[in-house]
């Protein structure tokens, strides 16, 4: 046998067993992946099943998104109480300006709520490698709408192959999904108080001077006030908190942005109240379950006396 | 490129097909391309440091082939050692000779400024400048022949597979495969594709998993309690194992592929007995250099007693800031020599108490105890190398001797996936370490299995490898 014969004969060996393989791996990634897919929508508690609620099922008055800082800042409760609306706390830990308005784009697409609270802070909007990895929570809804898979193929632009796995989009998920299906413990509507006080509180100094704005967050934020422009009342927050950055110019974006675009926005980051009772904090970003409250009465006084907002 | 990159994914397999379907004597060519494309896509300016380093090199070994006079010959050495440690101090080490300096001078408050050299270091500088270094001397020896081929011997030099990490190959192991002519073997092929898959999973899976839980617990030392910093620590040794281990199957395994054979670079070291034994199982090819190059040119073992002391301690200070340009890396080399000074000094009294007490030194019971300690010894170690700065180190090591606090494990679902996949690399390594044949899946004697057990490492990959988890630890060294 000459030795391009046997190259011939072992390169198509190989080529066999490497297509027998990915025949088994595509068999095994579509029938795991149906479980995990199915177990994934089917959650009873934790963060998954409140951002699947918000985006399949959601139907209240008043929805509120952002980050952790939306999640644990805003307490339903008081909001209908005060209102007289049904209210869904959407925030979800660790997330940027991309999920926000895959959620708020999603929920518009099904209903117009009355008022959609968006809890945000101009350093948010700054380029961060976080924000793309976070993107990933947004995975197991990349066939949902085509404004999620555009928002998921912002990560790389491998991503849209990387979908083709049917397992994939549940990557490091799978004990959360498991403990979640197992667990009810259902919040409701979606606060998430926290029961502790900061140890030494005090004011924390970011450094901001050398970052840059994200031109992709900007017009993600850009693109959430268009969509609810004549749809949903929008108001946007910035909750208080306990980090200053050393830029001032920087931390005035939102502010900026806000009058360009016309959308309320009400900055309650250094209010003296919270400034003066440091207790009110968990840490440095988040208030607990008191500070929240009295936060959240706050934030309700100043909508009911604001004439641009119809109820 | 980093191996865990799609870029990487795509790159490979043009490669191999090109390289099989290329005349064999045209081969380095399409090599030494691509490894010089593998390296200058992650910064093209550096690549002109290897080519530097290649070129000062090849004509030192020529000159130094040609003449029997061992003071010309020593000249040549001299200009290659000079030339590639320049450039390695140049780019690594400046800077932290600087600052000691200057924290010397401020000591006693005399004046001193020079400014720092503001450079990135060039990824793999320490492992590519070992390589040619061993090959100047070799020559210089008269252990090896001077290559001819430029291009060989550039390739030599840069050979992808093991270009950024290692392992650093001698010049006689694999110069002389760049002129074999590999044919298309599926058990070769087979077999580095499956070193390949299980340095992706130590990769991807093990160590970049335990980074999310160290690196929370290491970057904020001061939050956390001594049983974290604790698990914290045990699970650092396991990921740096994962994390270099890992590179080098892949690299070991993506060499294999076209036929060439790399150095082992690591043998389950956490099975280790000893400290010695641990050193013989872990960076291989980095701790057989020092021992030929450092250790028994100052003279190793064949010398007084103190003198062999003295030799071991410095090896191990400079292999420790071969690691990095930290006091905290030569804090940990320094603490490895000490180990094994030490073990020297009581081996005698040690095996006294074991005859004392009865326990055979064969016996389970001894290599239990034995194992444990040498692994205690390792993760200790393991602080300094990790801890953001010497004062973090201590500071760890005084928490973690408190024996208290509670356990961090926000979410419980990191901690659960850490603590699992160290439970079943050692699952695995203990059926390797201890060859329980009977059970095999990866290398299963039925193709069946072999290609089912392939299938779910790569659903396992699929379903649990963090994909953001960034580049090899050993990447900065």
């Amino acid at each position: 046998m000459t030795d391009a014969q046997h190259n011939r004969r072992e390169a198509f060996k190989i080529f066999a067993s490497i297509i027998r393989v990915l025949l088994l791996v595509a068999i095994l990634d579509f029938a795991i992946g149906s479980v995990l897919d199915r177990m994934y929508m089917n959650q009873k508690s934790g963060l998954e099943s409140d951002t699947t609620y918000a985006i399949n099922e959601a139907d209240e008055d008043v929805i509120i998104i952002g980050s952790s800082r939306a999640n644990h800042h805003y307490v339903p409760e008081i909001v209908s109480k005060e209102l007289g609306m049904s209210v869904f706390n959407a925030g979800r830990d660790g997330q940027f300006t991309f999920y926000y308005e895959a959620l708020i784009s999603s929920i518009l697409d099904r209903y117009n709520p009355k008022l959609i609270i968006l809890e945000l802070n101009s350093l948010e909007l700054l380029y961060s490698q976080e924000s793309y990895d976070r993107i990933a929570a947004l995975h197991p809804y990349y066939k949902e709408s085509d404004r999620i898979k555009r928002i998921v193929e912002l990560r790389s632009p491998f991503e849209k192959y990387k979908m083709y796995s049917k397992i994939y989009p549940y990557n490091g998920a799978f004990l959360t999904i498991l403990q979640n299906s197992l667990i009810n413990k259902k919040s409701g509507d979606g606060y998430k108080p926290i029961f502790r006080t900061m140890e030494n509180p005090e004011m924390k100094s970011m450094e901001v001077k050398n970052k840059k704005f994200d031109e992709n967050q900007l017009s993600s934020f850009k693109r959430i006030v268009e969509m609810c422009e004549n749809k949903v009342q929008l108001v946007i927050v910035t909750s208080p908190a306990l980090v200053v950055g050393d830029d001032q110019r920087k931390y005035d974006k939102l502010l900026e942005l806000s009058n360009e675009l016309g959308v309320i926005y009400y900055d309650f980051a250094y209010s003296d109240h919270y400034m003066e009772n440091l207790q009110l904090f968990a840490d440095e970003l988040h208030l607990n379950d008191e500070g929240a409250r009295i936060f959240t009465q706050d934030l309700v006084e100043k909508m009911k006396k604001d004439k641009r907002i119809e109820f | 490129m980093l191996f865990n990159s799609i870029h990487f994914v795509l790159f490979f397999p043009v490669v191999v097909v090109l390289y099989f379907l290329i005349k064999p004597k045209y081969r380095w060519i399409l090599l030494l391309a691509a490894s010089y494309y593998f390296y200058a896509s992650w910064k093209l300016e550096y690549l002109s440091l290897i080519i530097i380093s290649t070129l000062i090199d090849y004509v030192a070994a020529i000159q130094m082939s040609k003449t029997e006079d061992k003071k010309k010959r020593k000249k040549w050495l001299v200009l290659s050692l000079l030339t590639n440690l320049g450039i390695l101090f140049s780019f690594k080490y400046f800077n932290f000779f600087n600052e000691s300096v200057q924290q010397a001078f401020d000591l006693f408050n005399v004046f001193y400024n020079v400014p720092a050299f503001d450079v990135l270091l060039p990824v793999g500088i320490s492992f590519y400048t070992f390589q040619t270094l061993s090959y100047s001397i070799d020559v210089y020896k008269g252990d090896k022949k001077a290559e001819k081929h430029l291009g060989i011997f550039a390739l030599y030099v840069a050979f992808f597979p093991q270009l950024v990490a290692g392992p650093i190959e001698r010049s006689s192991r694999l110069l002389p495969q760049f002129f074999e002519k590999y044919k298309v073997e599926y058990y070769r092929i087979a077999d580095g594709l499956r070193l390949m898959l299980w340095g992706f999973f130590k990769k991807l899976v093990i160590a970049d998993r335990l980074a999310i839980y160290v690196d929370t617990v290491y970057n904020n030392q001061a939050n956390h309690s001594g049983w974290t910093l604790t698990a914290g620590t045990i699970f650092f040794a396991f990921q740096i194992y994962c994390d270099f281990s890992g590179y080098s199957d892949i690299a070991i395994g993506t060499a294999r592929v076209m036929g060439y054979r790399l150095m082992d670079n690591f043998r389950r070291p956490y099975f280790a007995r000893s400290i010695r034994e641990f050193w013989q199982r872990w960076h291989i090819s980095l701790s057989s250099w020092f021992r030929d190059y450092v250790y028994i040119p100052l003279g190793g073992n064949r010398v007084v007693k103190w003198k062999m002391y003295y030799n071991l301690f410095i090896t191990f200070l400079v292999s420790g800031l071969w690691h990095g340009a930290n006091w905290t890396f030569i804090v940990w080399g320094g603490l490895h020599g000490l180990y094994l000074m030490f073990a020297i000094i009581t081996a005698g009294f040690r095996n006294d108490i074991l005859r004392k007490i009865g326990i055979a030194k064969d016996s389970a019971l001894n290599y239990g105890i034995d194992l444990v300690v040498t692994f205690i010894l390792a993760v200790f170690a393991w602080i300094f190398f990790r801890a953001n700065n010497i004062g973090d180190a201590f500071a760890i090591i005084g928490k973690i001797a408190q024996f208290d606090g509670p356990l961090f494990m926000n979410p419980v679902s990191q901690f659960v996936y850490s603590a699992s996949w160290i439970l079943f690399l050692l699952l695995v390594e203990t059926k390797w370490e201890f060859k329980l044949d009977k059970i095999g899946f990866l290398h299963s004697n039925y193709q069946a299995i072999r290609h089912l057990s392939y299938a779910i490492m790569i659903i396992l990959i699929i379903m649990f490898a963090v994909f953001d988890g960034g580049q090899f630890i050993y990447f900065q060294f």
